[in-house]
Parts: C-alpha cells; sequence; structure tokens
C-alpha cells in the first residue's frame, strides 16, 4: 500500500546490502548528514534499504502517503513539486548525493508534496522515515544538527515557503552546555545587556548566572506551547527564535523575533499567570540561558532592593515590548521580610526609620550636629570669639547638665528638671488639642460654606496678625490663675494656624468630587463627610504641624511672662539669676522637645491618610 | 462566566421604558446684561432610547456646559430638557456623569469607590455588594479591589469610574471626554472596551467628545456642534455594524464616508468661528481627506 504507485516489477533488483561501509560513505557525501558521527552513521546504515529503478519508474506520486525518504545512489530522478507546495523551482533532477522525499520527516505532512519519475535507471536508498526520526531522538546531539540541516536543504535547495518547513522535531533533543568559568564570565556580561538586569550589581549577576543553564535548540525546534506550565525565564545568546504570544494573551503585536540579549518566557514570573502566553519556535540555531523563575525569585527575596527594581524593568519591558495589557503584566512581588502587605501606619513609621537607618542619612545628620557642636565649642571657648565668649560653653552646659549635683539646681538628676518639661509639654497638649478641635471644623465650615465664611473670616483675618505678645494682658484680665491665662496664649497661635490651613484645604478639593458624589445620590452632609473632611485632610495635617511649631513658641512666650513652672520659665528666670548655662539646657530641651511632638504628629497624619502615604511615600519607593 | 451571567443583577441592566432625553430650546449664557454671552441658543435633540449618541463639536463650542445641565448642575435660562417626559431639575443618579477629569475620591479604595453610590444611598446591601463584585470582573480590576485611585493606571482609572457609574444602573449615562489625556494605545483600547460594555448593557449613552475617530467609533447617532452659540449643527446616523471592532471600523467604507463627511461640516463650523478662517483648520481637513483617499486608493 505504501508503494501504491510502484508495481511490483519496479523494483527490479533489491540487492543484499553491500557492506554497511559503502553505505556509510554514501550518507556521508549528503548535505544532511555529513557531520553526523561514524557511528550515528553506521545505525542509520542500518535503516536503509538500496532499490533499482527503470527509466519511466514513478517513486511516489502527488498526494501518496509520505513514509520514506531517498538518498540518489546512481542515476537520475526528477523530482516535480506540486504547485501546492509553495515552491518556487518546481523542477529538479537529483544526481548521486542527493536526497529527496524529506515529506516523510515533516511535521504535519503526511502526504507527498512532489512526483519523482526515474528518468535514467536508477539505484536509490530508501530510508523509513518513521524509523530514522526514532533513532535520532535516541541520539540528540546527532539528531538535532541532521534535522536542522533538513530543514535547510529544503528551504535552500527547494526555496519552499519556511511555513511549510516544519521538520519534525527531536523530543528532549535539548544540548546542554556545560558551564565553566569563562563562560560565567560571558554570562554576567550577557546579563548586563538585557533590559531587566542592566541595573544590577556584578556580585548579584554572578549568583543570577549559577541559577542558568545553557542549552541549544535547533530549527524548527518548539522550545514552549502555549498553556505549558510556566516555569523557566529565557534569554538569548545567540540565533533566533520567534516568540508568538496566544490570542487570549491580549497583546497588540502577536509575534515578536528574539535576538541576542531578548529576555522571553517571563510568564514564569507573572502573578496568576501559571501557563506559557505565547508559543516560542527556534528559527536559527539558537543558544539560550534558563533560569527557573522560582530559584530568581528566591534569590531576589536576599536583596530585596533590587529585586523590586529588576520586576519593575521586567513589567516594563513585558508592557512596553510586548504590548501585553497592563492587568496581565503584573509581575510577582518581591516578599519582603517578614512583611507581605504595603506597610501600613505605624508600620510604615518603622519601615521608614529603618530605611533611614540603613541610608547615608543619618551619617548627614550627625555630621550635621558634629559640626555646629564643633563651631559651639571653638567659638566660644577655644577662638573666644568677640560676641561669642560671653556665652556658656558647650563643656559648661553639659558638664551642668550631667551633673548629680549641678550648680545652679538643675541637672537630668534633678526632678525639678523633669516638672518643668511636664508642666510645658501638659500645657502645649491642651492648647494645641484644644486648637485643633475647634480650630479644625471652622476651617472646614469656612471653606464649605460662602455665607458662613462672609461672616466669620474678616474677623478671623482682623485677630489673627495679633501677636501673641499683645494678648499677653487681655490673657491675664480675663482668666485667673498663672495656669489657665499661659494655656489660652498658647492655644489662640496654633488656633489660627489650623483654621487657616483647614479652609485652604476645602478649598483646594477638586470639584469634580463634590459633583461626582451629588451625582451619586450623597446629600450635602454626606459630601461634607465623605468628600470636604477626607479631601482637607493632606492640608490639615499640614497645619497641624504648623500649630504644633506654633504652640512652643508661643509657650515659651507665655511662659516668660507669667508663670512659676515651664521651659520658657527656666530660661527666663535663669536670665534674671545670671545661671547662663541653665538658659542653654532649658534651650536644647525645648528644641528636643518640640521636636519629638512635631513627629508624632506625622506619625498620626500617616496613620489617618493611608491613601496618601501610598501615593506619596511608596510610589517613590 | 456562566455563573456570574446568572448573578448578573437584574439592575445592572437596562430598563426597557426608560431613558429618552428630550432637550428643547435650550439657551444659557453667562454674564448679564450687556456682557452677557450665549453659549448655548435654541438648542434641541434628542438623545434616544438605548442608543449611543455621540456629540463632536469644536473645542470650546459649549459642550461642557450642555453636560452640566444635563447633569442638573445647572439651570438653563430658557427652553425645557426632559428625561422621559419629566423635568430634570437636579443632579439624580437616574442620569450619571463621567467627568473628563478622573474624579475618583482618592481616598477610597477601588472598591469603596464602586460602593459609594449605593453607601451613600442606605443600600449597602449583600445585592450591592455581589453587583459590585460583577462589575469589578467586568471592568477587570478585580485584583485591583483594595488599590488607592493613584495606584491605577489611567486606563485603570477610567474603568473604575464607569464601575461606580454604572453600579447605580443610571437611566442615562453621561460622558464628558473620559478618555481625555490616555495616551493614544489605551485610548483605542478603552474605545473597544467602552463599546462592549455598551453592547452588553444597552443602555442610553451620551458621549462628548472632540475626537473624530472616537465620535464614529463609537456613535449609533452623532450630533455634530455648531460653534458658540451652541445648536445642533447635523446629525448622523452611523449604521455600522455591531459588535465593532478597531480593525473592522477603520478598514470600512462606510467609517470612512462618515468620516470625511462629518470632518467637512466640522470644519466649516471652524472656519467659521475665526473671522478671516482659520488656514490651520483648513489645512488639516485638506491633509486628512488627502490623506483618507490615498488610503482608499490604496485598497
Amino acid at each position: 500500500m505504501r508503494r501504491a504507485a510502484l508495481s511490483a516489477q519496479n523494483i527490479s533488483s533489491v540487492r543484499s546490502l553491500t557492506s554497511t561501509e559503502d553505505v556509510v560513505a554514501l550518507l556521508k557525501t549528503t548535505a544532511p548528514f555529513q557531520q553526523a558521527s561514524e557511528d550515528a552513521l553506521r545505525r542509520i546504515a542500518a535503516l536503509a534499504r538500496r532499490e533499482s529503478y527503470a527509466p519511466g519508474d514513478v517513486l511516489y506520486r502527488l498526494g501518496d502517503a509520505a513514509d520514506d525518504l531517498y538518498i540518489m545512489v546512481s542515476g537520475r530522478v526528477d523530482h516535480a513539486l506540486g504547485t501546492g507546495s509553495g515552491a518556487r523551482t518546481l523542477n529538479q533532477t537529483m544526481k548521486p548525493g542527493d536526497v529527496f522525499g524529506w515529506s516523510a520527516l515533516m511535521k504535519d505532512q503526511y502526504r507527498r508534496l512532489a512526483q519523482a519519475t526515474c528518468t535514467e535507471r536508477a539505484e536509490l536508498l530508501r530510508i523509513d522515515g518513521h524509523a530514522l526520526v526514532g533513532l535520532l531522538e535516541a541520539d540528540p546531539a546527532t539528531g538535532g544538527a541532521v534535522l536542522s540541516r533538513f530543514s535547510t536543504l529544503i528551504t535552500q535547495d527547494f526555496t519552499l515557503p519556511e511555513e511549510l518547513v516544519h521538520v519534525l522535531s527531536v523530543a528532549k533533543r535539548v544540548e546542554q552546555v556545560p558551564l565553566t568559568r569563562a563562560s560565567m564570565d560571558d554570562l554576567v556580561l550577557l546579563l548586563k545587556k538585557t533590559m531587566p538586569f542592566q541595573v544590577v550589581s556584578d556580585e548579584m549577576l554572578r549568583r543570577v548566572a549559577k541559577l542558568s543553564r545553557r542549552e541549544r535548540y535547533h530549527p524548527g525546534e518548539i522550545i514552549y506551547r502555549v498553556g505549558d506550565q510556566s516555569d523557566d525565564i529565557f534569554i538569548m545568546v545567540s540565533g533566533k527564535v520567534e516568540h508568538a504570544l496566544g490570542l487570549g494573551s491580549g497583546a497588540r503585536t502577536l509575534n515578536q523575533t528574539m535576538n541576542e540579549g531578548d529576555v522571553f518566557g517571563w510568564a514564569a514570573l507573572l502573578k496568576d499567570q501559571p501557563a506559557r502566553l505565547a508559543s516560542t519556535t527556534c528559527l536559527e540555531k539558537a543558544e539560550v540561558i534558563r533560569m527557573a523563575g522560582n530559584d530568581l525569585i528566591r534569590l531576589f527575596e536576599s536583596d530585596p532592593a533590587t529585586g523590586d527594581v529588576v520586576m519593575s524593568r521586567f513589567a516594563t519591558m513585558i508592557t512596553r515590548d510586548f504590548t501585553l495589557p497592563e492587568e496581565l503584566a503584573q509581575v510577582l512581588k518581591i516578599p519582603k521580610r517578614g512583611e507581605e502587605a504595603p506597610p501600613t501606619g505605624l508600620g510604615l513609621t518603622m519601615y521608614r526609620m529603618a530605611l533611614w537607618v540603613k541610608s547615608p542619612w543619618p551619617y548627614l545628620m550627625v555630621a550635621g550636629f558634629g559640626l555646629f557642636l564643633a563651631f559651639w565649642y571653638l567659638a566660644v571657648e577655644v577662638w573666644q570669639l568677640p560676641r561669642f565668649k560671653e556665652m556658656p560653653g558647650i563643656t559648661t552646659v553639659v558638664k551642668e547638665w550631667l551633673n548629680p549635683d549641678p550648680t545652679y539646681g538643675l541637672s537630668v538628676y534633678t526632678s525639678e528638671y523633669y516638672q518643668h518639661i511636664w508642666v510645658s509639654v501638659r500645657r502645649v497638649a491642651i492648647a494645641f488639642l484644644l486648637a485643633t478641635g475647634l480650630g479644625v471644623p471652622l476651617g472646614l465650615f469656612l471653606g464649605w460654606s460662602r455665607n458662613f465664611r462672609e461672616y466669620v473670616f474678616p474677623v478671623f483675618e482682623t485677630l489673627r496678625p495679633i501677636p501673641i505678645l499683645a494678648w499677653v494682658p487681655l490673657a491675664i484680665i480675663m482668666f485667673t490663675g498663672s495656669e489657665t491665662p499661659v494655656i489660652y496664649l498658647t492655644f489662640l497661635a496654633s488656633f489660627f494656624a489650623t483654621a487657616l490651613n483647614t479652609m485652604l484645604g476645602v478649598e483646594s478639593i477638586d470639584e469634580s468630587y463634590t459633583r461626582a458624589a451629588y451625582c451619586l445620590g450623597a446629600n450635602k452632609w454626606q459630601v461634607f463627610g465623605h468628600v470636604i473632611v477626607p479631601g482637607a485632610m493632606p492640608f490639615i495635617f499640614t497645619g497641624l504641624q504648623i500649630s504644633v511649631g506654633v504652640a512652643w513658641f508661643s509657650l515659651v512666650a507665655a511662659e516668660m511672662v507669667s508663670g512659676q513652672y515651664g521651659l520658657g520659665y527656666v530660661i527666663n528666670s535663669s536670665y534674671m539669676m545670671v545661671r547662663y548655662p541653665t538658659i542653654v539646657i532649658g534651650m536644647v530641651t525645648l528644641g528636643a522637645v518640640g521636636y519629638t511632638t512635631s513627629a508624632l504628629v506625622r506619625i498620626v497624619g500617616d496613620y489617618m491618610m493611608q491613601w496618601r502615604v501610598r501615593e506619596l511615600a511608596l510610589g517613590a519607593r | 462566566m456562566a455563573a456570574l451571567d446568572n448573578q448578573v443583577p437584574s439592575a445592572v441592566k437596562a430598563r426597557a421604558d426608560a431613558g429618552e432625553i428630550q432637550v428643547t430650546n435650550v439657551s444659557r449664557s453667562y454674564g448679564v446684561a450687556r456682557f452677557a454671552k450665549d453659549v448655548v441658543r435654541d438648542c434641541s435633540f434628542t438623545i434616544e432610547r438605548h442608543k449611543l449618541t455621540v456629540m463632536i463639536g469644536p473645542s470650546g463650542c459649549g459642550k461642557t456646559t450642555l453636560i452640566r445641565m444635563l447633569a442638573g448642575f445647572e439651570k438653563p435660562n430658557a427652553g425645557s430638557i426632559t428625561l422621559d417626559g419629566k423635568p430634570v431639575t437636579g443632579p439624580n443618579k437616574d442620569r450619571l456623569v463621567v467627568f473628563q477629569e478622573t474624579a475618583l475620591f482618592p481616598w477610597m479604595t477601588t472598591y469603596e469607590n464602586i460602593m459609594y453610590g449605593p453607601r451613600a444611598r442606605g443600600e449597602d446591601s449583600q445585592h450591592a455588594r455581589d453587583q459590585a463584585k460583577f462589575l469589578l470582573d467586568k471592568v477587570g480590576l478585580t485584583g485591583f479591589r483594595d488599590k488607592y485611585p493613584p495606584q491605577l493606571s489611567g486606563g485603570m482609572q477610567r474603568r473604575a469610574e464607569l464601575a461606580r457609574a454604572m453600579i447605580n444602573n443610571p437611566v442615562v449615562m453621561i460622558l464628558d471626554e473620559p478618555f481625555r489625556g490616555l495616551d493614544a494605545m489605551s485610548k483605542e483600547l478603552m474605545w473597544e472596551y467602552y463599546a462592549g460594555l455598551y453592547e452588553e448593557f444597552r443602555r442610553t449613552n451620551f458621549f462628548v467628545t472632540t475626537d473624530i475617530d472616537e465620535a464614529i467609533f463609537l456613535a449609533d447617532r452623532l450630533l455634530i456642534m455648531s460653534n458658540i452659540p451652541t445648536r445642533v449643527r447635523a446629525v448622523i446616523e452611523v449604521d455600522l455594524p455591531r459588535p465593532r471592532r478597531l480593525a473592522d471600523i477603520f478598514d470600512s467604507e462606510r467609517a470612512n464616508e462618515v468620516k470625511i463627511q462629518a470632518l467637512s461640516l466640522l470644519h466649516e463650523e471652524a472656519m467659521k468661528s475665526f473671522t478671516g478662517g482659520s488656514k490651520a483648520a483648513a489645512d488639516f481637513v485638506e491633509a486628512y481627506s488627502k490623506r483618507m483617499g490615498k488610503a482608499k486608493a490604496g485598497a
């Protein structure tokens, strides 16, 4: 049946095989088998049968089942390609050493594409295609080379269109290329050329290189198909592969040819994407580096900073070069040690602290303080510069401050010191909370209601510029005792700062938000609660930071004028009693406590404005 | 998907008998007395039920003013606007507007934004939550449920906004240049995407744009507006088949015809608006017609 085209007498003589050596020698002269080893050829020779044909014999016709491969030993055979084959040269005469009937090796091509007719008495070697492929599969190294030469032969000599020439691929005939020290260096250089790894340190690249395997593929081979499990990513070293994105990927450019340094197989790094989105076929003999996606991610876990950068570059590459829709190109996140979700609130503050400690900034800070203190020391105690020599020197101050038995009665060992701090902090806290509690609502309404604003704002603006010291006499007349006037004065300054900033915050809210809320069915009060308040929040917290600072300096002014305790009182009374080092102790303490309260306000703000924190802080990460 | 289809809350589907807006002799001017400037004068048109009507006109022609009146943020000086016979008096969830600029609340997550309408109206029911889930899936943002808007890309933000409007099952959706400011590629993706949504739900949509390709790709009816003061200059029925795909539409002869027709009308309007004629606008249209002619000859 297989030889339907041949009548029995065409097979005029099936000579028993002459020596295998003859066949091997012949095979060696053919293009596809030239490079195969002696050993492999011997095995191929064992499959071959020698046949002779008379002129006029038809070996096969168009559309016959394509089972065998022929090699000319002597004589002439005309090979007429069918028009359906898309070939440009339809007729060819086969001479000794020529190979034909290669449809037997083609994928998806079970029929003859041509007719082969004997024109002179011919002797042929005939090899069963199936058996040959089986043999080549058993020896991938030879198999790959032979099949790739076949496909070259078919496109070159027969000028068949490329899409037809998919010779059978030999399963697992991937060649592993051993990695040596020298090739490791090459690998690092190559990785450096790829878009995602460009920015990675050499040391890290070396570790990436260690994860890699180097493999060779032959033309026509499929590296992976759509839907295969996506484990590994690939980087092209040489050759050409075609990357055809599946339709389901939603990509706009479905086909891409990969060249040296290109990265593919990145589905291994995609989140929620366990399967290949594309098929990748080798076009020219290709060498690739291959590494397991999971290994890569594990490696980056040890260095999340680099990992993040590489991953985000992967994401960019995927959306930019492959024009995949963004929601698909969600690369895996490098989990940070101990925290998976983006940090929030206090966690974020800790995270920032940790980053800060690791960064060069703390050293700059220390250097800054060092310079400042050194100047103080030199100017006062060493150089004794004109204005400075009257000032208490740093050594005097520190000695006094850390003295268990202070000369002027105030040091870290005296309970009085803490009492002063406590009194001041308490006053600022009360005043600040009052100012916030009254100032924020006032600001919100000022910004929100035009009518309310027309009533109140002019009065507000008239009172706001009056300096705190100008309020002192009235405060003393209005309130009895020494505590309330001080709190009142402190409150006043921070109240104005808070209210004004809150009002500006409301004004800053884009009208589209309120319009959208009304449109969605919110009533006036819902708009106030859901849009105005959260929308003004960033300004409110800016205002609160200013207000807590203002509270401290109006507190000191107030304490200098009235009151019996507090840091302002310490400074003022020490001046009266000529205790200069104590003045400086009061000042430094004031600075430190003020800095702390300001930081606290910032932390609370971060906690309350998650959305903004993620927008600003994490956006920059 | 089948499971989801069963859950497609009936409320997300367009109501069969509602959704026609009638604009009758509407005028609107700004400023007083001598400084008054008519923005819209004696403007009448119908936004037909369950159709996608696209309004296109030269920029600054008063389209946004019309939208504000349709939405109910402003009242016309004269004339009437009715929805299914009832006069429009103020903003209402019947007529939802998706604005030019993204108006997602940055302090709410994607999910909270979508649920805002139902929650504001006190309808935070299981039903509403199911709808939100369904719509999140529909607009491809299930994985971005708990992200804040600034963490989404431009296209995602627009889709979230579409979902936020759709969950309220408005009778009419009004879109004011919603894809302005997106890059060309996301924009085209959004066109297909939005056309798909419309084709699925078939509610009355009123879409305002200045982009002729966008207009032709999306529209059932194309309202071409005159220059200020705004009136309807022409109505073109865009009888291209649905569902629409970018490749089909821009290869189609009919789309080219509509485009040339619309461009010449727009061109006339642009010419009118500048005394002495806007050379730039004329050049633009000429170049465009040439290009289209070439494209045809090539095909």
